[in-house]
């Protein structure tokens, strides 16, 4: 027992190794239809993604050629993707942007500096720039992130809510 | 993009690239909230499904339990002559052929119609409803759907007269459906149904109602669960009646008398037919009992409403007299009716039973092979191999199949060598799941057709709103499971908190 106090550096980090592991199980097993350790590589963004990490569609496909395998069939097995998403944890690569950084994005899109943007001008920048949107999601954003009144997005507004129910 | 904002283009190359970076950022930040709501959607559709197959698995359970009981019960009375515990015997064998001292099925017949009369039940002058006489038409179909949009009742006596033409015509065919679309060039399938009329009255409207040139396949499950269990078999019934050879009716694992007496069908019948229900519910499990256990679709594709297993043998089930299971889920019992049988007929029964049973609570699983399938206590679980070599031994190419709710209301299985169709939308809550059906082109090739019946009129929910509407609902019905078996919690929590601290340790 008196061993204890000397031990708990590394049993904090071990707690931290656990607590990891347990995540990535939890946010695993949701996905794991059949309750058989493996899921279908396309629900892999998803895993990933509800994980809290944000890698681009690039980093995204480079993440999934490493853990599929040869033989998969289109299913990834667990014991596969357990190290490697630990170690993204443990890095803590792709962490997903602050609310501050968001606004800073909004506001380059915003080229009038008018504190909102158009429909029009968000579906543009968001289906063409970048890792494009399909209509789904640009539908989905658009319909939370438009002020019923105004018709526009006050993006300052959405950014704000949107960090307040990520939590 | 229509109108407005065209000064998008950035003037530099910097500019360009900050913009880019932008909306990358922006699409990153989005799509992880998108796949957190994802996650919460799963957690919310594991529930609702464990709690609905936990129940299933109760049910069987129980039916096993009360079988053993049974057959106790029956071997006891051979050796004595207890008049109570005779009746007690045959109350408890109520959910099996009510007429099993019936010699032919003349004598079933008419004994049937003896307790189930429509002549018995005079319609009042004031009845406002649907009224319908034979030959049925066209124009009764749509007057059926006239009347139960609005919201009326069909009188028992049509009611009962109209579940008689349904058995007659029935029981001229087989266990085994067959369709052939040389002519209509198609063939619709339908999922579960569930009692949701409206579901099926959106089907009819974008795919119209059945006829010579537009058949119909229905997967089985077409009551229980929903509020319109009456309303949606008398619709299908009609239009079989109206098209006999056009409209095919598979039965479902809840077309059976054990599982109405628990998931609703039941109580509706007995909350809209009062003092006719005993009859209505006698006929309707006769009805049911004759329905066909699969379709063949042009010599190519099976339609069933559970699946298979490796057992599984079309040739076998053709043999099998598909009117002796009232309810699929009584096993047979080793010593029946007077004779002693010996453990071959008791086996062939099983075998008997089990073909019967894998067909209709069956699920397909993504690994090979086949097992029981716990999760539902019945049926089994069949993998890509068990598909493939049923096809291949039966010269199939698809198995369509229901039983099964899926999110988007269908869903490839096996190498698209498995077709899963569930037409019931919102099942287990509003904006929980689409519904689809499936038309099949002249060359066979399957397309699915989805909807979504919603009562706000023209206002489409967000995934937000729908996930947050079904996560709410989720969690009741959670509390509710809980609270339904408080005293045992309770009970088990205090046995592991012995001075009544109030708290468990881990
Ligand atoms: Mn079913």
């Amino acid at each position: 027992m008196s061993e204890k106090n000397s031990e708990e550096g590394k049993e904090n980090a071990e707690n931290l190794t656990d607590e990891i592991g347990r995540k990535i199980a939890d946010a695993f097993d949701v996905f794991d239809h059949d309750s058989n350790k493996t899921v279908d590589v396309r629900e892999i963004p998803n895993i990933i993604r509800s994980l809290g990490c944000c890698p681009s569609e690039a980093e995204m496909q480079d993440i999934i050629l490493e853990i599929d395998e040869d033989d998969s069939n289109g299913y990834i097995r667990y014991e596969k993707f357990r190290p490697i998403m630990t170690k993204i944890l443990m890095e803590r690569k792709y962490r997903p942007a602050t609310e501050d950084r968001i606004l800073k994005a909004f506001q380059v899109l915003d080229t009038d500096n008018k504190a909102y943007l158009t429909q029009d001008e968000l579906k543009e920048y968001m289906t063409k720039e970048g890792d494009a949107f399909n209509q789904d999601e640009m539908d989905e954003m658009l319909s939370a992130a438009v002020d019923p009144e105004k018709g526009y997005i006050l993006y300052k507004e959405y950014a704000a809510l949107m960090t307040v129910e990520d939590t | 993009m229509g109108c407005g904002t065209s000064t998008i283009v950035p003037a530099n190359e910097p500019s360009a690239q900050k913009t880019m970076k932008a909306a990358l950022l922006i699409q990153m930040w989005y799509r992880r909230y998108l796949a957190r709501l994802e996650a919460r959607r799963r957690y919310t559709w594991n529930i609702f499904q464990s709690l609905e197959y936990a129940d299933e698995q109760d049910q069987l359970r129980l039916y096993n339990f009360f079988n053993d009981m049974i057959s106790q019960l029956h071997l006891s009375s051979e050796n004595s002559d207890d008049n109570q515990q005779n009746s007690l015997l045959s109350l408890l064998r109520m959910p099996s052929r009510p007429d099993t001292e019936m010699k032919n099925g003349e004598d079933e017949d008419a004994n049937l119609y003896k307790h189930t009369d429509p002549q018995t039940i005079v319609v009042p002058m004031t009845y406002k409803g649907p009224r319908l006489d034979y030959p049925l038409k066209l124009d009764h179909v749509q007057c059926l759907i006239d009347a139960f949009k609005g919201r009326q009742v069909l009188h028992a006596h049509y009611l009962l007269e109209l579940l008689h033409e349904t058995r007659r015509i029935l029981k001229m065919n087989s266990i085994i459906s067959h369709v052939h679309t040389r002519i209509s060039q198609q063939v619709t399938v339908v999922g579960d149904l569930h009692g949701k009329l409206d579901d099926l009255l959106i089907i009819f409207y974008k795919n119209g109602l059945p006829e010579a040139r537009n058949p119909y396949v229905f997967n089985g499950d077409f009551v229980d669960r929903g509020p319109n269990s009456v309303e949606v078999a008398v619709l299908l019934f009609a239009c079989l009646l109206v098209n006999p050879l056009s409209v095919y009716i598979n039965r479902g694992n809840h077309e059976d008398h054990v599982m109405n007496l628990r998931y609703g069908f039941i109580k509706e019948i007995m909350t809209k037919y009062k003092g006719h229900a005993t009859k209505l519910i006698r006929l309707f499990g006769d009805v049911f009992s004759w329905l066909p256990m699969a379709t063949v679709i042009d010599d190519k594709i099976l339609v069933c409403h559970g699946g298979i297993s490796n057992r599984t043998d079309l040739d076998y089930l053709k043999t099998i007299d598909r009117h002796k299971y009232i309810s699929i889920l009584r096993p047979p019992t080793s010593s029946r009716d007077g004779y002693d049988s010996d453990d071959s007929d008791y086996n062939d029964d099983i075998t008997e039973w089990q073909q019967v049973l894998d067909l209709l609570w069956s699920d397909p699983r993504p690994t090979c092979g086949c097992s029981m399938n716990t999760f539902r206590g019945g049926g089994s679980y069949f993998g890509p191999d068990v598909t493939k070599s049923f096809l291949a031994k039966h010269g199939l190419e698809l198995l369509i199949r229901s039983h099964e709710c899926k999110p988007e209301g269908y869903e490839f299985d096996h190498d698209n060598q498995v077709l899963t169709v569930f037409s019931a939308s919102n099942y287990y809550e509003v904006g929980s799941n689409r519904g689809a059906y499936v038309k099949l082109g002249a060359n066979l090739k399957p397309r699915i057709v989805q909807y979504m019946a919603t009562k706000q009129a023209g206002r489409k929910l967000t995934i937000k709103q729908r996930v947050s509407y079904v996560e709410a609902s989720a969690l009741r019905s959670l509390r509710e499971k809980l609270y339904a078996s408080k005293t045992i919690l309770l009970e088990e929590f205090q046995k592991r908190d012995p001075d009544n601290t109030g708290k468990l340790l881990s």
